[in-house]
């Protein structure tokens, strides 16, 4: 229908906001909405497994003991889920890319890309230079407590610049790449890297 | 099918309307065989995801994703991947 | 006369066409009933579902899923909207929208969870909450087909206010024409409350339902975690999978 009825009254959530904190297009929550592609994970920590990988094979591997005990990175940032809201002065606590890096022996990054592999088989493509230089993190904690399940804990994947998507939940894997590759998401309309700032939310923009 | 912000799953039957836009016939009743477990069941009765970027129906026994669905403004996107093949019983007469 | 619904021969491509709120019936404190008019309704079956669209007047959209709870032999169609705090669509349709509004609906949807009459066997609804309104579909048609086999209606609300469409399941329950209504009120219950006080258990579904060997179409629709009890309980007392129809409820993004 080329013009749908307009339903009086009807606002839906709240318009956007001009801020120079808020990129365009989204608005302003105080929640924290949780999205999730899958049933959220509850596999015991005695479990898990953190590691960093190259052509099928791990390059360091860490315990959920021996990755708590790596230096500890502290983070307020805003964060922009492309479903349009934004959230800000967010805090945050876990081991940045560097120290993850430095930790397993590696000089430089062995790759320009990377892949973030999750339980639940989901995937998000993020170069290296959006993770290394102190960009972005592995996440444990979110203000001040342990990271809930359902926001991904018992770690995420933490790249505040892009859209939210891309810090995915329940990393279990940063696998580095010489290609960039397209993720869980990427592959099915949305965009490859989701700078909020320039509102690339789709595949196009 | 209704975005939800819970971590709930819905009911393959949901997605009946999203599924309509792409095809002529109503793919919930359909069944289908699962790439990661082999097993058969209606599409209704598989689990629908994260209906806010885009829906995704999980297998109900090995929560494979059988079927990806993303509407963007520039268009349908559909991945079948993880669902083996389609069985369609003709609409009755 | 019972239209075809989704049963054509030719299949339809789903159209978004306009409704119109034609009535309005408060069931709740937090529950209202939509009476729409259609300008082209192929029918439906009990049981099926519409999706609608609504657009702010600065072209905002959000888009929902509602079961139709009126009967095909109805006029109009019927929705029940339960208000979730700080949704955004069901706040609107449970408040703010009079009678003359308009907003987009596209439908009927799905042939899984439907029942007609002209299917053999007892009849098991199972419902929790808002998620009675495809049951009551159901209940409707089954009265206006004049439908004589056993059926019950198994119904879990959080206090007796909260209980959707009482007055009607109770002049329906009334026609001695088979049907059973049970209530459960699982937080609040009234003085002298003669029905259950409790979450649907075992107990609940093995002495309110119908044996296995009588082969009950059974149908549950509410929250997830009682669709998935109940479902699970029912195939424990041995019941067929196939004969097991459920559906998912939110809480949604309302």
């Amino acid at each position: 229908m080329a013009q749908p009825p307009i339903s009086r009254g009807f606002r839906g959530r709240k318009p956007p906001v001009q801020s120079d904190r808020i990129p365009p297009g989204q608005h302003l929550v105080h929640d924290f909405p949780v999205l999730s592609a899958g049933p959220t994970p509850h596999a015991p920590l005695s479990e898990w497994s953190f590691s960093l990988d190259q052509g099928g094979k791990a390059l360091k591997e860490w315990s959920w003991e021996e990755f708590n005990a790596l230096p500890q990175t502290r983070l307020k940032t805003d964060i922009h889920c492309v479903t349009t809201w934004s959230k800000l002065d967010t805090q945050w606590r876990g081991v940045s890319i560097d120290d993850l890096l430095k930790a397993a022996g590696l000089a430089e990054p062995p790759g320009d890309f990377t892949m973030a592999h999750c339980d639940g088989d989901y995937t998000t493509n993020v170069p290296v230079d959006d993770l290394a230089g102190g960009k972005g993190m592995v996440a444990t904690h979110f203000e001040g407590e342990p990271l809930a399940p359902e926001h991904g804990g018992p770690a995420r994947l933490l790249v505040p610049h892009l859209y939210f998507w891309k810090s995915a939940k329940w990393i279990r894997t940063l696998e580095f790449l010489d290609s960039d590759e397209p993720g869980f998401w990427e592959q099915l309309g949305y965009h490859i890297y989701g700078d909020p700032w320039q509102e690339q939310r789709y595949a196009g923009d | 099918m209704q975005p939800h912000t819970n971590d709930a799953p819905l009911d393959g039957n949901a997605a009946g309307g999203l599924l309509s836009e792409l095809f002529a016939f109503d793919v919930t009743t359909a069944s289908v065989i699962c790439e990661g477990c082999e097993t058969q069941g209606e599409v209704a009765q598989a689990r629908v995801y994260g209906g806010t970027m885009g829906a995704l129906l999980r297998c109900a026994h090995c929560d494979t994703v059988m079927i990806r669905l993303v509407h963007t403004p520039h268009g349908f996107w559909l991945d079948m991947r993880g669902a083996r093949s389609f069985f369609v019983k003709p609409p009755a007469e | 006369m019972i239209r075809n619904g989704s049963d054509s021969a030719v299949p339809r491509r789903l159209q978004w066409q306009t409704a119109e709120v034609s009535g309005l019936i408060d069931e709740t404190p937090r529950v209202r009933s939509l009476v729409l008019t259609l300008p082209d309704w192929p029918g439906h079956k009990p049981g099926q579902h519409v999706d609608i669209r609504l657009t702010g007047e600065d072209g905002y959209r959000a888009q929902r899923s509602y079961s139709i709870a009126s009967a095909p032999e109805s006029e109009n169609v019927m929705l029940t909207v339960e208000r979730i705090e700080d949704g955004e669509v069901s706040p609107y349709l449970s408040i703010d929208v009079r009678k003359g509004d308009k907003f987009e609906l596209r439908g009927p949807i799905g042939g899984h969870f439907v029942w007609t009459s002209a299917l053999q066997g007892p009849l098991f609804l199972i419902a929790g909450g808002s998620g009675v309104a495809p049951l009551m579909a159901m209940l409707r048609h089954r009265a206006a087909a004049k439908n004589k086999a056993p059926a019950t209606l198994l119904y879990s609300s959080r206090a007796f206010e909260d209980i959707i469409y009482r007055t009607e399941l109770e002049r329906l329950a009334a026609m001695g024409d088979g049907l059973k209504i049970v209530h459960t009120l699982t937080r609040q219950q009234p003085a002298g409350w003669a029905g259950g006080a409790r979450r649907i258990d075992r107990a609940m579904l093995e002495s309110e339902g119908f044996p296995p060997a009588a082969r009950p179409r059974i149908f549950i629709c509410g929250p997830t975690r009682l669709v998935e009890s109940a479902s699970q309980i029912m195939l424990d007392l041995g019941h067929e999978a196939n004969l097991i129809k459920t559906e998912r409820f939110g809480p949604t993004g309302g």
